[in-house]
Protein backbone atom coordinates (compact mmCIF):
# COMPACT_ATOMS: atom_id res chain seq x y z
CA UNK A 1 0.00 0.00 0.00
CA UNK A 2 0.95 3.50 -0.65
CA UNK A 3 2.74 5.18 2.21
CA UNK A 4 1.00 8.24 3.97
CA UNK A 5 2.80 11.90 3.78
CA UNK A 6 2.59 14.89 5.29
CA UNK A 7 1.89 17.58 3.27
CA UNK A 8 -0.44 20.82 3.38
CA UNK A 9 -3.99 20.58 1.55
CA UNK A 10 -3.37 23.13 -1.14
CA UNK A 11 0.25 21.65 -1.89
CA UNK A 12 -1.34 17.85 -1.96
CA UNK A 13 -4.34 19.13 -4.29
CA UNK A 14 -1.43 20.20 -6.62
CA UNK A 15 0.31 17.19 -6.85
CA UNK A 16 -2.93 15.45 -6.82
CA UNK A 17 -3.86 17.55 -10.14
CA UNK A 18 -0.41 17.07 -11.93
CA UNK A 19 -0.81 13.06 -11.41
CA UNK A 20 -4.35 13.41 -12.92
CA UNK A 21 -2.41 14.51 -15.95
CA UNK A 22 -2.72 18.17 -15.92
CA UNK A 23 -1.32 19.83 -18.89
CA UNK A 24 -1.71 23.38 -18.00
CA UNK A 25 -2.26 25.57 -15.02
CA UNK A 26 -3.04 29.46 -14.80
CA UNK A 27 -3.44 31.09 -11.46
CA UNK A 28 -3.12 34.30 -10.06
CA UNK A 29 -1.91 34.53 -6.42
CA UNK A 30 -4.04 35.31 -3.76
CA UNK A 31 -4.48 34.23 0.03
CA UNK A 32 -5.24 31.55 1.21
CA UNK A 33 -4.63 29.37 -2.44
CA UNK A 34 -1.09 30.29 -2.87
CA UNK A 35 0.85 28.19 -1.46
CA UNK A 36 -0.64 25.87 -4.68
CA UNK A 37 0.52 28.49 -7.51
CA UNK A 38 3.68 28.54 -5.59
CA UNK A 39 4.11 24.99 -5.71
CA UNK A 40 2.44 24.31 -9.56
CA UNK A 41 5.46 27.33 -10.36
CA UNK A 42 8.31 24.77 -10.33
CA UNK A 43 6.21 21.16 -9.89
CA UNK A 44 3.94 21.59 -13.19
CA UNK A 45 6.86 22.71 -15.54
CA UNK A 46 8.89 19.84 -14.05
CA UNK A 47 6.27 16.88 -15.09
CA UNK A 48 6.24 18.40 -18.02
CA UNK A 49 2.85 20.43 -18.16
CA UNK A 50 2.80 24.25 -18.85
CA UNK A 51 2.57 26.48 -15.95
CA UNK A 52 1.34 30.47 -16.52
CA UNK A 53 1.10 33.33 -13.83
CA UNK A 54 -1.70 34.81 -15.32
CA UNK A 55 -1.57 39.09 -15.25
CA UNK A 56 -5.38 38.48 -13.57
CA UNK A 57 -7.83 36.18 -12.93
CA UNK A 58 -9.71 36.86 -15.73
CA UNK A 59 -6.87 35.91 -17.79
CA UNK A 60 -6.05 32.85 -15.67
CA UNK A 61 -9.56 31.43 -16.42
CA UNK A 62 -9.63 31.80 -20.08
CA UNK A 63 -6.47 30.80 -20.09
CA UNK A 64 -7.93 27.58 -18.96
CA UNK A 65 -10.84 27.71 -21.52
CA UNK A 66 -8.56 28.05 -24.66
CA UNK A 67 -6.17 25.35 -23.17
CA UNK A 68 -9.54 23.31 -22.58
CA UNK A 69 -10.72 23.88 -26.29
CA UNK A 70 -7.51 22.69 -27.30
CA UNK A 71 -8.30 18.99 -25.45
CA UNK A 72 -5.85 19.82 -22.71
CA UNK A 73 -6.20 19.38 -19.08
CA UNK A 74 -6.45 22.62 -17.39
CA UNK A 75 -6.61 23.82 -13.66
CA UNK A 76 -6.73 27.41 -12.02
CA UNK A 77 -7.28 27.96 -8.33
CA UNK A 78 -8.35 31.32 -6.63
CA UNK A 79 -9.93 32.13 -3.77
CA UNK A 80 -13.30 34.52 -3.26
CA UNK A 81 -12.41 37.66 -4.98
CA UNK A 82 -10.90 36.14 -7.76
CA UNK A 83 -13.52 33.78 -8.15
CA UNK A 84 -15.96 36.71 -8.25
CA UNK A 85 -13.95 37.68 -10.94
CA UNK A 86 -13.64 34.21 -12.92
CA UNK A 87 -17.67 34.34 -12.92
CA UNK A 88 -17.48 35.11 -17.12
CA UNK A 89 -15.44 32.59 -17.87
CA UNK A 90 -16.80 30.07 -15.95
CA UNK A 91 -20.18 30.57 -17.59
CA UNK A 92 -18.38 30.25 -20.88
CA UNK A 93 -16.87 27.42 -20.44
CA UNK A 94 -20.63 25.60 -19.52
CA UNK A 95 -21.73 27.25 -22.26
CA UNK A 96 -19.52 26.03 -24.74
CA UNK A 97 -19.57 22.19 -22.20
CA UNK A 98 -15.66 22.64 -22.35
CA UNK A 99 -14.12 20.66 -19.62
CA UNK A 100 -12.12 22.02 -16.41
CA UNK A 101 -11.44 22.66 -13.00
CA UNK A 102 -11.48 25.33 -10.70
CA UNK A 103 -10.52 25.51 -6.99
CA UNK A 104 -12.12 27.92 -5.13
CA UNK A 105 -10.03 27.73 -1.61
CA UNK A 106 -12.78 30.03 0.15
CA UNK A 107 -12.16 32.98 2.30
CA UNK A 108 -14.13 34.73 4.12
CA UNK A 109 -16.11 38.70 3.50
CA UNK A 110 -16.92 40.54 1.18
CA UNK A 111 -15.15 43.37 -1.22
CA UNK A 112 -11.41 42.17 0.19
CA UNK A 113 -12.61 40.54 2.59
CA UNK A 114 -10.27 38.87 5.10
CA UNK A 115 -8.15 36.11 4.07
CA UNK A 116 -9.11 33.49 6.85
CA UNK A 117 -11.69 30.70 6.04
CA UNK A 118 -15.74 30.51 5.36
CA UNK A 119 -18.03 29.23 3.47
CA UNK A 120 -19.56 32.45 1.89
CA UNK A 121 -18.87 31.16 -1.68
CA UNK A 122 -21.49 28.60 -1.63
CA UNK A 123 -24.35 30.36 -3.36
CA UNK A 124 -22.04 31.95 -5.88
CA UNK A 125 -20.77 28.56 -6.57
CA UNK A 126 -23.91 26.66 -6.56
CA UNK A 127 -27.02 28.25 -7.71
CA UNK A 128 -25.22 29.71 -11.29
CA UNK A 129 -22.02 29.72 -12.94
CA UNK A 130 -21.70 33.34 -13.74
CA UNK A 131 -24.21 35.01 -15.46
CA UNK A 132 -26.94 32.70 -17.52
CA UNK A 133 -28.05 29.99 -15.37
CA UNK A 134 -25.65 27.04 -16.01
CA UNK A 135 -24.21 25.49 -13.58
CA UNK A 136 -20.85 23.33 -12.19
CA UNK A 137 -20.30 20.13 -10.73
CA UNK A 138 -19.18 21.42 -7.18
CA UNK A 139 -17.48 19.32 -5.09
CA UNK A 140 -16.79 20.00 -1.27
CA UNK A 141 -13.83 18.26 0.73
CA UNK A 142 -14.02 18.03 4.34
CA UNK A 143 -9.97 16.71 4.57
CA UNK A 144 -6.94 17.11 2.98
CA UNK A 145 -7.18 13.60 1.92
CA UNK A 146 -10.21 13.77 0.15
CA UNK A 147 -9.29 17.42 -1.57
CA UNK A 148 -6.25 14.82 -3.09
CA UNK A 149 -8.83 12.36 -4.52
CA UNK A 150 -11.39 14.70 -5.35
CA UNK A 151 -8.78 17.31 -7.48
CA UNK A 152 -7.80 13.70 -8.89
CA UNK A 153 -10.68 12.21 -10.21
CA UNK A 154 -11.80 15.96 -11.29
CA UNK A 155 -10.63 16.11 -14.68
CA UNK A 156 -12.48 12.70 -15.65
CA UNK A 157 -15.42 13.90 -14.42
CA UNK A 158 -15.22 17.02 -16.27
CA UNK A 159 -14.34 15.04 -19.33
CA UNK A 160 -17.28 12.76 -18.82
CA UNK A 161 -19.96 15.57 -18.72
CA UNK A 162 -17.82 18.54 -20.68
CA UNK A 163 -18.75 20.71 -17.70
CA UNK A 164 -16.45 22.27 -15.62
CA UNK A 165 -15.83 21.73 -11.79
CA UNK A 166 -15.85 23.87 -9.16
CA UNK A 167 -13.85 22.06 -5.91
CA UNK A 168 -15.29 24.23 -3.16
CA UNK A 169 -11.91 23.88 -0.44
CA UNK A 170 -11.49 26.65 2.11
CA UNK A 171 -8.64 28.13 3.87
CA UNK A 172 -8.47 25.44 6.31
CA UNK A 173 -8.68 22.81 4.09
CA UNK A 174 -6.13 24.02 1.61
CA UNK A 175 -3.88 25.55 4.45
CA UNK A 176 -3.33 22.29 7.17
CA UNK A 177 -1.70 19.46 6.79
CA UNK A 178 -2.39 16.04 7.15
CA UNK A 179 -1.19 12.48 6.44
CA UNK A 180 -2.32 11.69 2.36
CA UNK A 181 -1.70 9.20 0.07
CA UNK A 182 -0.72 10.86 -3.07
CA UNK A 183 -1.96 8.48 -6.04
CA UNK A 184 0.10 7.07 -8.88
CA UNK A 185 0.42 9.25 -12.22
CA UNK A 186 -2.35 8.51 -14.65
CA UNK A 187 -1.70 7.34 -17.82
CA UNK A 188 -3.62 7.52 -21.31
CA UNK A 189 -5.21 10.88 -19.89
CA UNK A 190 -3.95 12.91 -23.14
CA UNK A 191 -6.85 11.28 -25.98
CA UNK A 192 -8.97 14.68 -25.99
CA UNK A 193 -5.48 16.88 -26.35
CA UNK A 194 -4.34 14.49 -29.01
CA UNK A 195 -7.98 15.03 -30.75
CA UNK A 196 -8.11 18.99 -31.11
CA UNK A 197 -4.49 19.11 -32.58
CA UNK A 198 -3.73 20.31 -36.07
CA UNK A 199 -4.50 16.43 -37.78
CA UNK A 200 -4.48 14.92 -40.78
CA UNK A 201 -4.71 17.32 -43.53
CA UNK A 202 -7.92 18.23 -45.55
CA UNK A 203 -9.99 17.49 -42.35
CA UNK A 204 -12.86 19.19 -41.38
CA UNK A 205 -12.60 22.64 -39.33
CA UNK A 206 -13.18 22.75 -35.59
CA UNK A 207 -15.35 25.73 -34.46
CA UNK A 208 -15.49 26.72 -30.70
CA UNK A 209 -18.33 28.91 -29.67
CA UNK A 210 -19.71 29.47 -26.26
CA UNK A 211 -23.17 30.08 -27.37
CA UNK A 212 -24.88 29.91 -29.98
CA UNK A 213 -27.44 33.32 -31.29
CA UNK A 214 -31.08 32.28 -32.10
CA UNK A 215 -33.34 32.41 -28.92
CA UNK A 216 -34.75 29.15 -30.51
CA UNK A 217 -31.47 27.52 -30.12
CA UNK A 218 -30.18 28.54 -26.90
CA UNK A 219 -33.35 27.16 -25.22
CA UNK A 220 -32.46 23.73 -26.83
CA UNK A 221 -29.08 24.31 -25.52
CA UNK A 222 -31.12 24.98 -22.19
CA UNK A 223 -33.31 21.79 -22.55
CA UNK A 224 -30.19 19.29 -22.85
CA UNK A 225 -28.18 21.11 -19.92
CA UNK A 226 -31.28 20.61 -17.75
CA UNK A 227 -31.04 16.64 -19.04
CA UNK A 228 -27.46 16.67 -18.18
CA UNK A 229 -27.92 17.77 -14.76
CA UNK A 230 -30.80 16.02 -14.11
CA UNK A 231 -28.52 12.73 -15.25
CA UNK A 232 -26.10 14.15 -12.76
CA UNK A 233 -28.89 13.62 -10.26
CA UNK A 234 -29.13 10.37 -11.23
CA UNK A 235 -25.27 9.14 -11.15
CA UNK A 236 -23.30 11.87 -9.57
CA UNK A 237 -24.44 12.56 -6.25
CA UNK A 238 -22.21 11.77 -3.12
CA UNK A 239 -22.61 11.88 0.01
CA UNK A 240 -21.26 10.43 3.57
CA UNK A 241 -23.23 9.64 6.46
CA UNK A 242 -21.94 9.28 9.58
CA UNK A 243 -23.78 7.26 12.53
CA UNK A 244 -26.64 7.88 10.96
CA UNK A 245 -28.50 4.22 11.25
CA UNK A 246 -30.09 4.99 14.51
CA UNK A 247 -29.57 8.72 14.78
CA UNK A 248 -32.77 10.59 16.39
CA UNK A 249 -30.64 13.77 15.71
CA UNK A 250 -28.65 14.86 12.86
CA UNK A 251 -26.06 17.01 11.39
CA UNK A 252 -25.92 18.44 8.19
CA UNK A 253 -22.54 19.72 7.33
CA UNK A 254 -20.06 20.01 4.06
CA UNK A 255 -16.65 20.93 4.61
CA UNK A 256 -14.45 22.16 6.84
CA UNK A 257 -17.71 22.68 9.00
CA UNK A 258 -18.37 19.24 8.65
CA UNK A 259 -15.02 18.36 9.57
CA UNK A 260 -15.51 20.37 12.74
CA UNK A 261 -18.52 18.65 13.43
CA UNK A 262 -17.64 15.10 13.47
CA UNK A 263 -15.65 16.14 16.59
CA UNK A 264 -18.85 17.26 18.51
CA UNK A 265 -20.84 13.95 17.05
CA UNK A 266 -17.97 11.71 18.40
CA UNK A 267 -18.01 13.81 21.91
CA UNK A 268 -22.02 13.46 21.73
CA UNK A 269 -22.21 9.84 21.29
CA UNK A 270 -20.03 9.50 23.93
CA UNK A 271 -22.58 10.56 26.59
CA UNK A 272 -25.15 8.60 24.73
CA UNK A 273 -26.95 10.77 22.70
CA UNK A 274 -28.41 9.42 19.78
CA UNK A 275 -26.84 11.90 17.02
CA UNK A 276 -25.60 11.54 13.38
CA UNK A 277 -24.35 13.21 10.45
CA UNK A 278 -25.31 13.78 6.86
CA UNK A 279 -21.91 15.01 4.53
CA UNK A 280 -22.94 15.98 1.14
CA UNK A 281 -19.61 16.18 -0.79
CA UNK A 282 -21.56 16.72 -3.96
CA UNK A 283 -23.17 20.32 -3.74
CA UNK A 284 -24.22 20.54 -6.78
CA UNK A 285 -25.84 17.83 -7.45
CA UNK A 286 -27.20 18.32 -4.13
CA UNK A 287 -28.42 15.14 -2.42
CA UNK A 288 -31.78 15.71 -2.54
CA UNK A 289 -32.89 12.60 -2.09
CA UNK A 290 -30.77 11.98 1.04
CA UNK A 291 -32.61 14.74 2.49
CA UNK A 292 -35.81 14.23 1.99
CA UNK A 293 -35.05 10.04 3.04
CA UNK A 294 -34.77 11.92 6.48
CA UNK A 295 -37.59 9.79 8.44
CA UNK A 296 -39.42 12.11 11.05
CA UNK A 297 -40.80 8.87 13.05
CA UNK A 298 -36.71 8.49 13.74
CA UNK A 299 -35.34 11.87 13.48
CA UNK A 300 -36.42 14.61 16.05
CA UNK A 301 -34.26 17.35 14.66
CA UNK A 302 -31.71 18.56 12.20
CA UNK A 303 -28.91 21.05 12.90
CA UNK A 304 -27.07 22.31 9.59
CA UNK A 305 -23.96 23.67 10.24
CA UNK A 306 -21.83 26.35 8.19
CA UNK A 307 -19.61 29.04 8.20
CA UNK A 308 -21.70 31.46 6.25
CA UNK A 309 -24.88 34.69 7.78
CA UNK A 310 -27.09 34.33 6.39
CA UNK A 311 -27.41 31.10 6.09
CA UNK A 312 -27.08 29.25 1.86
CA UNK A 313 -26.39 26.06 2.78
CA UNK A 314 -29.55 25.74 5.18
CA UNK A 315 -31.76 27.10 2.56
CA UNK A 316 -31.36 24.19 0.17
CA UNK A 317 -31.28 21.48 2.88
CA UNK A 318 -34.30 22.88 4.27
CA UNK A 319 -35.95 22.53 0.65
CA UNK A 320 -35.67 18.80 0.52
CA UNK A 321 -36.37 18.46 4.23
CA UNK A 322 -39.54 16.63 5.34
CA UNK A 323 -41.75 19.84 6.99
CA UNK A 324 -42.74 18.09 10.14
CA UNK A 325 -38.91 17.67 11.29
CA UNK A 326 -37.62 20.82 13.12
CA UNK A 327 -34.44 22.59 11.32
CA UNK A 328 -32.04 24.62 13.47
CA UNK A 329 -28.94 26.12 12.15
CA UNK A 330 -25.98 27.24 13.65
CA UNK A 331 -23.21 29.52 11.71
CA UNK A 332 -20.53 31.75 12.34
CA UNK A 333 -19.13 33.93 9.48
CA UNK A 334 -16.61 36.64 9.06
CA UNK A 335 -13.65 34.23 9.16
CA UNK A 336 -14.36 33.07 12.72
CA UNK A 337 -14.04 29.44 12.75
CA UNK A 338 -17.13 27.29 14.15
CA UNK A 339 -15.47 25.28 17.39
CA UNK A 340 -16.73 21.51 18.19
CA UNK A 341 -17.73 22.52 21.02
CA UNK A 342 -20.48 25.29 19.92
CA UNK A 343 -21.83 22.83 17.70
CA UNK A 344 -21.77 20.52 20.91
CA UNK A 345 -23.57 23.40 22.49
CA UNK A 346 -26.12 24.15 19.09
CA UNK A 347 -27.03 20.46 20.11
CA UNK A 348 -27.82 20.42 23.29
CA UNK A 349 -30.07 23.47 22.93
CA UNK A 350 -32.42 21.20 20.73
CA UNK A 351 -32.31 17.95 22.51
CA UNK B 1 -3.90 30.53 -68.55
CA UNK B 2 -1.84 31.82 -65.76
CA UNK B 3 -4.10 31.97 -62.63
CA UNK B 4 -3.01 35.63 -61.29
CA UNK B 5 -6.19 35.54 -58.48
CA UNK B 6 -8.06 33.37 -57.21
CA UNK B 7 -10.05 33.22 -53.45
CA UNK B 8 -7.58 31.33 -51.34
CA UNK B 9 -8.86 27.73 -51.07
CA UNK B 10 -8.78 28.43 -46.85
CA UNK B 11 -12.22 30.58 -47.45
CA UNK B 12 -15.19 28.28 -47.40
CA UNK B 13 -16.42 28.21 -50.68
CA UNK B 14 -20.44 27.89 -48.98
CA UNK B 15 -19.11 30.39 -46.17
CA UNK B 16 -19.96 33.97 -46.19
CA UNK B 17 -18.65 36.97 -44.79
CA UNK B 18 -20.67 38.75 -42.72
CA UNK B 19 -19.13 41.93 -42.77
CA UNK B 20 -21.46 45.18 -43.46
CA UNK B 21 -21.18 46.29 -47.45
CA UNK B 22 -18.23 48.30 -47.98
CA UNK B 23 -16.13 47.61 -44.61
CA UNK B 24 -12.88 46.31 -45.47
CA UNK B 25 -12.85 43.85 -42.30
CA UNK B 26 -13.59 41.27 -45.01
CA UNK B 27 -10.26 42.09 -46.54
CA UNK B 28 -8.57 41.46 -43.95
CA UNK B 29 -9.76 38.10 -43.05
CA UNK B 30 -8.96 37.53 -46.66
CA UNK B 31 -5.49 38.63 -46.24
CA UNK B 32 -5.24 35.88 -43.47
CA UNK B 33 -6.54 33.21 -45.32
CA UNK B 34 -4.26 33.76 -48.53
CA UNK B 35 -1.30 33.60 -45.96
CA UNK B 36 -2.53 31.03 -43.86
CA UNK B 37 -2.93 29.23 -47.74
CA UNK B 38 0.33 30.17 -48.53
CA UNK B 39 2.12 28.91 -45.72
CA UNK B 40 0.41 25.23 -45.74
CA UNK B 41 -0.94 25.61 -42.23
CA UNK B 42 -4.80 25.22 -42.46
CA UNK B 43 -4.62 22.42 -40.11
CA UNK B 44 -2.43 23.67 -37.72
CA UNK B 45 -4.06 27.21 -37.75
CA UNK B 46 -6.52 28.31 -34.55
CA UNK B 47 -7.92 31.57 -35.18
CA UNK B 48 -9.78 33.18 -31.69
CA UNK B 49 -11.69 35.77 -32.69
CA UNK B 50 -12.77 38.53 -30.42
CA UNK B 51 -16.20 39.95 -29.52
CA UNK B 52 -17.52 42.43 -32.13
CA UNK B 53 -16.84 42.00 -35.88
CA UNK B 54 -14.07 39.58 -35.99
CA UNK B 55 -16.67 36.61 -35.20
CA UNK B 56 -18.19 37.83 -39.05
CA UNK B 57 -14.77 35.46 -39.87
CA UNK B 58 -16.46 32.29 -38.20
CA UNK B 59 -18.34 30.87 -40.66
CA UNK B 60 -16.43 32.21 -43.71
CA UNK B 61 -12.57 30.98 -42.83
CA UNK B 62 -12.37 27.28 -43.28
CA UNK B 63 -9.86 26.53 -40.93
CA UNK B 64 -10.25 26.04 -37.32
CA UNK B 65 -11.50 29.46 -35.06
CA UNK B 66 -12.56 30.17 -30.90
CA UNK B 67 -15.03 32.54 -29.92
CA UNK B 68 -13.35 34.25 -26.86
CA UNK B 69 -15.17 36.42 -24.25
CA UNK B 70 -14.75 40.39 -24.65
CA UNK B 71 -11.13 41.31 -23.80
CA UNK B 72 -10.01 37.86 -23.03
CA UNK B 73 -8.37 36.84 -26.82
CA UNK B 74 -5.34 36.46 -26.02
CA UNK B 75 -5.77 34.72 -23.22
CA UNK B 76 -8.14 31.98 -24.23
CA UNK B 77 -5.50 32.17 -28.00
CA UNK B 78 -2.49 31.71 -26.09
CA UNK B 79 -4.31 28.88 -23.59
CA UNK B 80 -4.80 26.95 -26.78
CA UNK B 81 -1.04 27.76 -28.31
CA UNK B 82 0.46 26.93 -25.08
CA UNK B 83 -0.95 22.82 -25.40
CA UNK B 84 -0.35 22.86 -29.10
CA UNK B 85 3.16 24.68 -29.63
CA UNK B 86 3.31 23.12 -32.88
CA UNK B 87 0.07 24.84 -33.94
CA UNK B 88 -0.12 28.60 -35.36
CA UNK B 89 -2.63 30.55 -33.38
CA UNK B 90 -4.17 33.68 -35.35
CA UNK B 91 -5.64 36.20 -32.84
CA UNK B 92 -8.40 38.71 -34.57
CA UNK B 93 -9.40 41.41 -32.69
CA UNK B 94 -10.89 44.34 -32.35
CA UNK B 95 -9.55 47.76 -30.73
CA UNK B 96 -12.52 47.77 -28.20
CA UNK B 97 -11.47 44.14 -27.46
CA UNK B 98 -7.25 44.35 -27.02
CA UNK B 99 -7.16 47.99 -26.21
CA UNK B 100 -10.03 49.01 -23.45
CA UNK B 101 -11.22 45.58 -21.93
CA UNK B 102 -8.45 43.52 -22.95
CA UNK B 103 -5.49 45.89 -22.33
CA UNK B 104 -4.21 43.61 -19.68
CA UNK B 105 -4.58 40.75 -21.57
CA UNK B 106 -2.71 42.54 -24.36
CA UNK B 107 0.34 43.86 -22.73
CA UNK B 108 1.14 41.10 -21.17
CA UNK B 109 0.70 38.35 -23.74
CA UNK B 110 3.15 40.59 -25.48
CA UNK B 111 5.59 40.83 -22.59
CA UNK B 112 5.77 37.12 -22.16
CA UNK B 113 6.39 37.18 -25.38
CA UNK B 114 3.59 33.91 -26.18
CA UNK B 115 4.74 32.62 -29.74
CA UNK B 116 0.78 33.98 -31.19
CA UNK B 117 0.46 36.55 -33.88
CA UNK B 118 -2.33 39.40 -32.48
CA UNK B 119 -3.90 40.71 -35.50
CA UNK B 120 -5.65 44.38 -34.37
CA UNK B 121 -8.21 45.58 -36.58
CA UNK B 122 -8.72 49.58 -35.62
CA UNK B 123 -11.71 50.49 -36.99
CA UNK B 124 -11.81 53.34 -34.10
CA UNK B 125 -14.79 52.50 -32.70
CA UNK B 126 -17.17 49.78 -31.60
CA UNK B 127 -18.41 48.95 -34.37
CA UNK B 128 -20.77 45.59 -33.36
CA UNK B 129 -22.72 47.18 -30.82
CA UNK B 130 -23.46 49.67 -33.03
CA UNK B 131 -20.90 52.61 -32.99
CA UNK B 132 -19.52 53.62 -29.41
CA UNK B 133 -16.67 55.39 -28.92
CA UNK B 134 -13.20 53.19 -28.88
CA UNK B 135 -9.81 54.23 -27.10
CA UNK B 136 -8.72 54.40 -30.36
CA UNK B 137 -11.96 56.58 -31.46
CA UNK B 138 -10.39 59.94 -33.22
CA UNK B 139 -10.14 63.40 -31.21
CA UNK B 140 -13.66 65.19 -32.33
CA UNK B 141 -15.12 62.35 -33.87
CA UNK B 142 -18.56 61.50 -33.48
CA UNK B 143 -19.93 57.89 -32.05
CA UNK B 144 -23.06 57.38 -30.03
CA UNK B 145 -21.38 57.74 -26.88
CA UNK B 146 -19.60 60.89 -27.46
CA UNK B 147 -22.26 62.72 -29.81
CA UNK B 148 -21.15 65.95 -29.87
CA UNK B 149 -17.33 64.89 -30.88
CA UNK B 150 -14.51 63.07 -28.81
CA UNK B 151 -13.31 65.46 -26.54
CA UNK B 152 -9.53 65.37 -24.96
CA UNK B 153 -10.94 66.21 -21.31
CA UNK B 154 -13.44 63.54 -21.26
CA UNK B 155 -11.75 60.54 -22.88
CA UNK B 156 -8.04 61.15 -23.35
CA UNK B 157 -5.93 61.12 -27.16
CA UNK B 158 -6.77 57.69 -29.20
CA UNK B 159 -4.13 55.07 -28.12
CA UNK B 160 -1.49 53.99 -30.61
CA UNK B 161 -1.37 50.23 -29.47
CA UNK B 162 0.83 49.02 -32.20
CA UNK B 163 3.93 52.20 -30.33
CA UNK B 164 2.79 51.12 -26.74
CA UNK B 165 3.21 47.45 -27.81
CA UNK B 166 6.43 48.37 -29.25
CA UNK B 167 7.53 49.88 -25.78
CA UNK B 168 8.08 46.42 -24.77
CA UNK B 169 11.38 44.45 -25.07
CA UNK B 170 9.89 41.30 -25.49
CA UNK B 171 7.78 41.20 -29.30
CA UNK B 172 9.46 40.29 -31.90
CA UNK B 173 7.81 42.12 -34.63
CA UNK B 174 5.16 45.27 -34.24
CA UNK B 175 3.79 46.87 -37.12
CA UNK B 176 0.27 48.80 -38.56
CA UNK B 177 -0.66 48.46 -41.87
CA UNK B 178 -4.05 49.44 -43.59
CA UNK B 179 -6.37 48.19 -46.44
CA UNK B 180 -8.07 51.09 -48.23
CA UNK B 181 -5.71 50.59 -51.44
CA UNK B 182 -4.46 47.77 -53.76
CA UNK B 183 -0.57 48.94 -52.64
CA UNK B 184 -1.60 49.10 -49.28
CA UNK B 185 -3.26 45.64 -49.26
CA UNK B 186 -0.33 44.47 -50.65
CA UNK B 187 2.29 45.95 -48.14
CA UNK B 188 -0.25 44.87 -45.30
CA UNK B 189 -0.31 41.02 -46.53
CA UNK B 190 3.29 40.97 -46.39
CA UNK B 191 3.34 42.25 -42.86
CA UNK B 192 0.91 39.22 -41.54
CA UNK B 193 2.92 36.69 -43.20
CA UNK B 194 5.89 37.77 -41.79
CA UNK B 195 4.21 38.02 -38.23
CA UNK B 196 2.95 34.57 -39.33
CA UNK B 197 5.88 33.43 -39.70
CA UNK B 198 8.19 34.77 -36.96
CA UNK B 199 5.72 32.74 -34.32
CA UNK B 200 6.56 29.82 -36.52
CA UNK B 201 10.06 29.92 -37.22
CA UNK B 202 11.14 32.18 -34.62
CA UNK B 203 8.57 30.37 -31.93
CA UNK B 204 8.42 34.47 -30.57
CA UNK B 205 5.39 37.09 -30.12
CA UNK B 206 4.03 39.30 -33.31
CA UNK B 207 1.75 41.66 -33.82
CA UNK B 208 0.06 43.76 -36.01
CA UNK B 209 -2.80 46.57 -36.25
CA UNK B 210 -4.41 47.08 -39.75
CA UNK B 211 -6.65 50.31 -39.73
CA UNK B 212 -9.81 50.07 -40.98
CA UNK B 213 -13.11 52.15 -41.09
CA UNK B 214 -16.44 51.74 -39.86
CA UNK B 215 -18.74 52.58 -42.96
CA UNK B 216 -22.18 51.55 -41.23
CA UNK B 217 -21.27 53.55 -38.00
CA UNK B 218 -19.62 56.22 -39.66
CA UNK B 219 -22.54 57.22 -41.79
CA UNK B 220 -19.99 58.48 -44.84
CA UNK B 221 -20.49 56.53 -48.27
CA UNK B 222 -18.82 53.77 -49.11
CA UNK B 223 -17.04 55.39 -51.88
CA UNK B 224 -15.27 57.92 -49.79
CA UNK B 225 -14.01 55.57 -47.10
CA UNK B 226 -10.49 55.22 -48.68
CA UNK B 227 -10.20 59.21 -48.89
CA UNK B 228 -11.34 59.01 -45.41
CA UNK B 229 -8.91 56.63 -44.46
CA UNK B 230 -6.05 58.30 -46.36
CA UNK B 231 -6.98 61.91 -45.08
CA UNK B 232 -8.10 61.68 -42.00
CA UNK B 233 -7.08 57.84 -39.89
CA UNK B 234 -3.63 57.37 -40.96
CA UNK B 235 -2.85 60.77 -39.94
CA UNK B 236 -3.22 59.82 -36.70
CA UNK B 237 -2.16 56.02 -36.72
CA UNK B 238 0.75 56.11 -39.50
CA UNK B 239 1.51 52.51 -41.30
CA UNK B 240 5.08 51.01 -41.37
CA UNK B 241 6.93 48.53 -39.21
CA UNK B 242 7.43 50.05 -35.94
CA UNK B 243 9.68 47.20 -34.07
CA UNK B 244 11.26 44.16 -36.23
CA UNK B 245 14.14 42.02 -34.44
CA UNK B 246 13.60 39.01 -36.34
CA UNK B 247 15.96 37.13 -37.91
CA UNK B 248 13.66 36.69 -41.53
CA UNK B 249 14.27 39.00 -44.20
C1 LIG C 1 -17.84 41.75 -20.85
C2 LIG C 1 -18.53 42.34 -22.02
N1 LIG C 1 -18.77 43.66 -22.05
C3 LIG C 1 -19.39 44.20 -23.11
C4 LIG C 1 -19.79 43.44 -24.16
C5 LIG C 1 -20.52 44.07 -25.32
N2 LIG C 1 -19.66 44.22 -26.50
C6 LIG C 1 -19.61 43.28 -27.47
S1 LIG C 1 -18.59 43.69 -28.72
C7 LIG C 1 -18.19 45.17 -27.98
C8 LIG C 1 -17.29 46.15 -28.61
C9 LIG C 1 -16.61 45.66 -29.79
O1 LIG C 1 -15.75 46.63 -30.25
P1 LIG C 1 -14.39 46.22 -30.87
O2 LIG C 1 -13.65 45.33 -29.99
O3 LIG C 1 -13.70 47.46 -31.32
O4 LIG C 1 -14.82 45.33 -32.12
P2 LIG C 1 -15.50 45.78 -33.49
O5 LIG C 1 -16.92 45.31 -33.44
O6 LIG C 1 -15.38 47.24 -33.63
O7 LIG C 1 -14.72 45.06 -34.53
C10 LIG C 1 -18.85 45.30 -26.77
C11 LIG C 1 -18.74 46.49 -25.91
C12 LIG C 1 -19.52 42.05 -24.09
N3 LIG C 1 -19.87 41.20 -25.07
N4 LIG C 1 -18.90 41.54 -23.01
MG1 LIG D 1 -13.59 48.40 -33.15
Amino acid sequence: MAKKVLMQGNVAAAEAAIRAGLNLYAGYPITPQTTLTEYMSWRLPEAGGQFIQAECEPAAINMVLGASVGGARALTATSGPGFSLMQEGISAMCGGKLPGVIINVMRSGAGGGSIVSSQADYNLAVKSAGHGGLRSLVLAPYSVQEFVDMVYNSFDLAEKYNNPVVILADGMIGQMHEPVIIPEFKTGTDARLKARGPGEKGRPKRVFKDTVSVPALVEKEYDAACAKYDLWQKEAVEYEDMLTEDAEYLIIAFGSAARISSGAVKALREEGVKIGMVRPKTLYPFPKERIKAIDKNQVKAVLTVEMARPVMFYDDVALYLDRDIPHYSCTRAGGVIITPDEVEEAVRKIL
Amino acid sequence: MECIYKKPATLDPKGKSGFCPGCTYGTVVKLIAEVVEELDIRERTMLPMGVGCAVSARDWVDFDSMMSLHGRTTASGLGYKRVHPEGVTIILQGDGDAVAIGMAESVHTANRGEPVTVILVNNQIYGRTGGQMAPTTLIGQKSTTSVAGKRVEDAGYPIHMAELIATLKTPRFVARGSVHNVKEILKTKELIKKAVRIQMEENAYSFVEIVTACTTNLGIPTSEVPSYIEDVVLKEFKTGVIKDESNLN
